[in-house]
């Protein structure tokens, strides 16, 4: 039993080693199975561009993958979901003065980690 | 010790001389995984494109919806049977055109009325199994422009 132990613990050792910095890119490591959407390009309106007024809100969208054990990776964390959460319910709105960030949490030798599109932008009418 | 104080001194000015530039912005395109010795190569990937803003359309033109478009790169990796030197035995291959105007025909097929884009987000789209089949995606999500009739 004891064995066992050190040997998951040797496997989990090595397979950390196998995927190296790989964890901090923005599509997470799978190595038995990857399904992840990761962001690439956003060129998003200024205010001279939309129809903007000083009582526009201020909206948030945030969008996801991830991985676990360095074996299997999924989700998405791309512009269009991230876009997509902050109109929500306003698809004929858009987006504009966006600012987004990517936030990056590894735990545990990076058995799991998240890599996140965190968007803020002002919701405005198209001109 | 004061010489060696000088040469210290010294030895940091020159090697001031010979550090590297700051690092500057390169183009970099995304091109889909292959392992080991590459027998087959032939792909398209997306480089650069600069998309249009809703407050710069052409005139005449008015907002026609939301368009999503996609274009792949598939690759496959297969182990080699013969070890060379202690090396990892791979052939692969890849092949697919995952390039922006892939994925912009893709759109202008569904959607023959439309002019242009504008709003353009572009994510990627990575599918892998066990390190031996993979596929890249370039996927084109923006609201649509045409003219008005």
């Amino acid at each position: 039993m004891r064995n066992r132990g050190l040997y998951l613990f040797c496997l989990t050792l090595a397979l950390a080693a196998l995927s190296g910095c790989a964890t901090l890119t923005s599509i997470p490591v799978g190595l038995l199975y990857t399904n992840a959407k990761s962001p690439r390009a956003y060129r998003s309106a200024t205010a001279q561009d939309v129809a903007a007024k000083p009582s526009d809100p201020v909206v948030t969208g945030k969008s996801c993958n991830r991985s676990l054990l360095y074996l299997v990776s999924w989700g998405d964390n791309g512009y269009a979901r991230a876009v997509k959460n902050a109109l929500k319910d306003h698809e004929e709105e858009i987006l504009y003065d966006v600012r987004v960030d990517a936030r990056v949490r590894s735990f545990i030798l990076g058995l799991y980690t998240d890599t996140c599109t965190l968007l803020t932008a002002r919701r405005g009418q198209i001109k | 010790m004061k010489p060696a104080f000088s040469w210290v001194v010294i030895l940091l000015g020159i090697t001031s001389l010979y550090a590297d530039d700051a690092p500057t912005y390169e183009a970099h395109s995304q091109i889909v995984s292959t392992e080991g010795g590459v027998i087959w190569l032939n792909v398209v990937s997306p480089l650069s494109y600069a998309t249009e803003l809703p407050g710069r359309l052409p005139p005449n033109t008015v907002p026609a919806g939301f368009v999503h478009g996609r274009a792949c790169q598939h690759g496959l990796s297969l182990p080699f049977t013969i070890d060379f030197q202690g090396q990892s035995g791979q052939v692969s291959g890849a092949h697919g055109d995952g390039g922006y105007e892939r994925a912009l025909r893709h759109i202008k097929k569904e959607r023959p009325e439309v002019q242009g884009l504008y709003d353009v987000q572009v994510d990627q789209k990575e599918v892998r199994i066990l390190s031996v089949y993979s596929k890249l995606c370039t996927e084109v999500t923006a609201r649509a422009f045409r003219r008005r009739e």
